[in-house]
């Protein structure tokens, strides 16, 4: 039997960043009542413009990877801005809809620019680390872990403790008396989605060098970040957070095992599908339509 | 009102100078993170020999109707195959401006397919029965060959195809040029052993075939005398670290790794090798489709030297007349192809393909005549190949069955190892090949 030890520590700084877009997801959700499935595509779209910013421009890698994160935001932020009070009033399915066709639209944007060859792009951080008995640790996998934590305990203090976290809760629980109490709601949504993409955006330049630089690699780890805001219930940033490390740490501790490996890609899912059975049980009243 | 009217005027500008901004933007991100490689890339140290000529090499423009020849090609996102194609027909051009096929226009017919087979299937009817080709050349689908290699046979329309399926080494009416995806996995893990690897472990993404891969991988390691570890592996990889790390742990000291994903794949498991410091804890290989100019520049110096790669071609800073001829065409008509393998193989197909209708003095060019001209090529010689290339009268074939690896250094391919067979095993063709060929007289 391998040591588990180094693929526990994998799961961690996977699951971090997992915990991150869900936590993106539950922000998001909860202040404009959008699921946002384009968060993968979106910080996809920032590290290949990251990448590509380090290598044709000459840029180093730092700038790079904060141009490719405001270029993350900034779609996010425009998408809500242009299609978020349209669709204010549509049913939840159709909000979350229309979020596939901004992730089909970058898809293929991305295969038409990036398409054709292979990319990487590494970090300073990803260059330096420390090793934990036979355990080596770089730099980004103890960031992205970081950032799940730190994001979820700004969060939580953010919504809890200041005027727009309040705002933002006020929408979540009535957005028309909100509105009628005089909370700037188009202001308060700008920045949920800005706040999102820069989430977003930095989560797909830290999966660019955790997993990889690929078009439907990055875009599709939304699943992960999907699954995990769902146990939160798309409400419990620090469920979520959990969910998050749970999952990255499962499907990594899956790999070397050999009658499962090949269903890791499975555990966001089961992870999912679990917990959602577990609360139609406990609460068969709520779940029932 | 003044303030109305300087607004379309002050809008319009700004419009302009978004639609600009992003117009910049986009040129620059469409040059991606890699450029596809410049001759320089291709740089020997030994001097270059004179380029071989197109065709009749005359320099006289060939006119009338043009002969038709057909390649399937996939192109998608993320698998495109276009550089062969591409090259193809950058011979294609060359040949039409040095006197064509007897003074006649050789025209490819490309048609792109995806991962459709009723797609494929209707590329094939379209280009048999309404383009009216009369033969293939470079074709190079994903598909291709599962779906339509009966119909081929049927309809006897033969190709010189480069092979991505089995499918396409197993057809009476198909001969590629390249080994394709199976063989070369076998053949890195010939080099892993000649390397002195104890243990080969062998991943292979989750594609139909991949088993018949790791079954042929294995059947090498009984006949050496060494423990194979193999799985296939389901992409896009999610965790290449995890990935990494397994691969490394199952390989255990002294042990080799074939790495056979796309170039794409492998790159995140080799760039994930390297952040964890695990390159020198195994023998690492990976078959031809990491022969990828783009994945070269992304790998890095800690891989020079570390990574052997199995080659169909040779180098494409090889000084050969073949292979300068090739670089010249790429330089003039295809520069936004990758340099090397791919590139390489749709120039050696139409190449063929070319020398085969030259070969039919009749001036009668239909499938019946094309298909005994391509099946007569028995002894093509190139500085691209190890051996000579043939069509062969056999059911399966695969001429191209000795090849080089190579391995990145100072960003550049450089050659590890040598012309070498690829190992006959119970469970493939190579040995009826090898007798095939000395009965020929190419043994």
């Amino acid at each position: 039997m391998p040591s588990l030890l180094p693929f526990l520590v994998l799961g961690l700084a996977l699951g971090g960043v997992f915990s991150l877009s869900g936590v993106g997801i539950v922000v998001l959700y909860r202040t404009t009542g959008v699921l946002y499935l384009a968060g993968g595509a979106v910080g996809a779209v920032g590290a290949f413009t990251a990448c590509s910013l380090a290598t044709t421009a000459g840029l180093s890698v730092w700038p790079a990877a904060a141009l490719g994160v405001a270029l993350s935001a900034a779609i996010t932020l425009v998408y809500g801005l242009l299609l978020g009070p349209r669709l204010a009033q549509r049913e939840p399915l159709v909000k979350a809809a229309a979020t596939l066709g901004l992730t089909l639209v970058l898809l293929g944007t991305m295969s038409w620019i990036w398409g054709a060859q292979t990319y990487s792009l590494s970090l300073p951080t990803t260059a330096w680390g420390i090793v934990l008995g036979t355990v080596h640790v770089n730099g980004t996998q103890l960031i992205s872990l970081a950032l799940g934590l730190l994001l979820t305990a700004v969060t939580a203090v953010f919504l809890d403790r200041t005027a727009l976290g309040t705002a933002m809760r006020a929408l979540a629980d009535d957005r028309e008396s909100s509105a009628l109490l005089g909370v700037p709601v188009r202001r308060v949504e700008a920045a949920a989605w800005l706040g999102s993409g820069v989430v977003f955006g930095v989560a797909g330049i830290v999966l660019s060098n955790l997993v990889g630089l690929d078009i439907n690699g990055l875009t599709f780890l939304i699943i992960s970040g999907l699954a995990a805001a769902l146990v939160g219930r798309l409400e419990s940033l620090w469920t979520t957070l959990a969910a998050g490390l749970v999952i990255g740490v499962a499907q990594s501790l899956l790999t070397p095992v050999a009658s499962l490996s090949s269903y890791r890609s499975m555990t966001p899912f089961l992870v999912a599908i679990a917990v959602v059975l577990v609360m139609a049980v406990r609460r068969p009243s709520q779940t029932r339509v | 009102m003044k303030t109305n009217g300087n607004r379309p005027h002050r809008s319009t500008s700004t419009r302009v100078l978004t639609v600009a901004a992003c117009a910049a933007l986009l040129a620059l991100l469409a040059t991606g993170c890699a450029s596809t490689g410049t001759d320089a890339a291709a740089a020997s140290s030994a001097k270059p020999s004179k380029a071989s000529k197109c065709g009749l090499g005359n320099g006289k423009t060939a006119t009338g109707p043009a002969i038709k020849l057909g390649a399937i090609v996939s192109d998608t996102p993320g698998l495109s195959f276009t550089d062969v194609t591409d090259m193809a027909n950058a011979y294609f051009s060359c040949v039409n401006a040095n006197g064509g096929i007897i003074g006649r226009p050789v025209k490819l017919v490309v048609e792109k397919d995806a991962l459709d087979p009723q797609l494929t299937a209707s590329l094939a009817t379209k280009l048999i029965d309404t383009e009216k080709i009369v033969g293939f050349t470079a074709s190079s689908s994903v598909l291709d060959c599962s779906v339509n290699a009966k119909t081929y046979e049927k309809k006897a329309v033969y190709g010189i195809d480069a092979g991505l399926a089995l499918d396409c080494f197993n057809s009476p009416a198909i001969a590629p040029v390249n080994v394709g995806a199976s063989y070369s996995a076998l053949a890195t893990a010939q080099y892993l052993l000649d390397k002195g690897a104890k243990k080969l472990v062998v991943f292979t993404s989750n594609t139909p075939g991949s088993n018949a891969i790791n079954a042929s991988i294995k059947e090498l390691g009984k006949k050496a005398g060494v423990p194979v570890t193999a799985w296939v592996e389901n992409v896009p990889v999610a965790d290449a670290n995890g990935l990494a790390l397994k691969a490394a742990q199952a390989a255990g000291a002294g042990g080799g790794v074939v790495v056979n994903l796309n170039a794409g794949e492998a790159l995140k498991v080799f760039k994930a090798i390297e952040q964890q410091g695990l390159i020198d804890q195994a023998i690492w290989g990976c078959p031809a489709g990491c022969n990828d100019q783009s994945m070269l520049q992304q790998l890095g110096s800690a891989w020079d030297g570390k990574l052997g790669v199995n080659a169909e071609m040779n180098l494409a800073s090889s000084p050969g007349p073949d292979n300068q001829l090739y670089l010249q065409l790429r330089r003039k008509y295809a520069p936004k192809t990758q340099l090397g393998n791919f590139g390489q193989l749709g120039f050696t197909a139409a190449r063929i393909a070319v020398q085969a209708l030259l070969s039919i003095k009749s001036g009668d060019y239909t499938t019946a005549t094309v298909g005994a001209a391509f099946k007569g090529v028995k002894d093509y010689r190139s500085d691209l190949y190890c051996k000579p290339w043939y069509f062969g009268t056999q059911t399966f074939h695969t001429a191209n069955n000795t090849t080089r690896t190579i391995t990145p250094k100072s960003g550049q391919w450089t050659q590890t190892q040598d012309c070498s067979e690829m190992p006959a095993l119970p469970n493939n063709n190579f040995a009826k090949i090898r007798a095939y060929e000395k009965q020929i007289g190419l043994g």
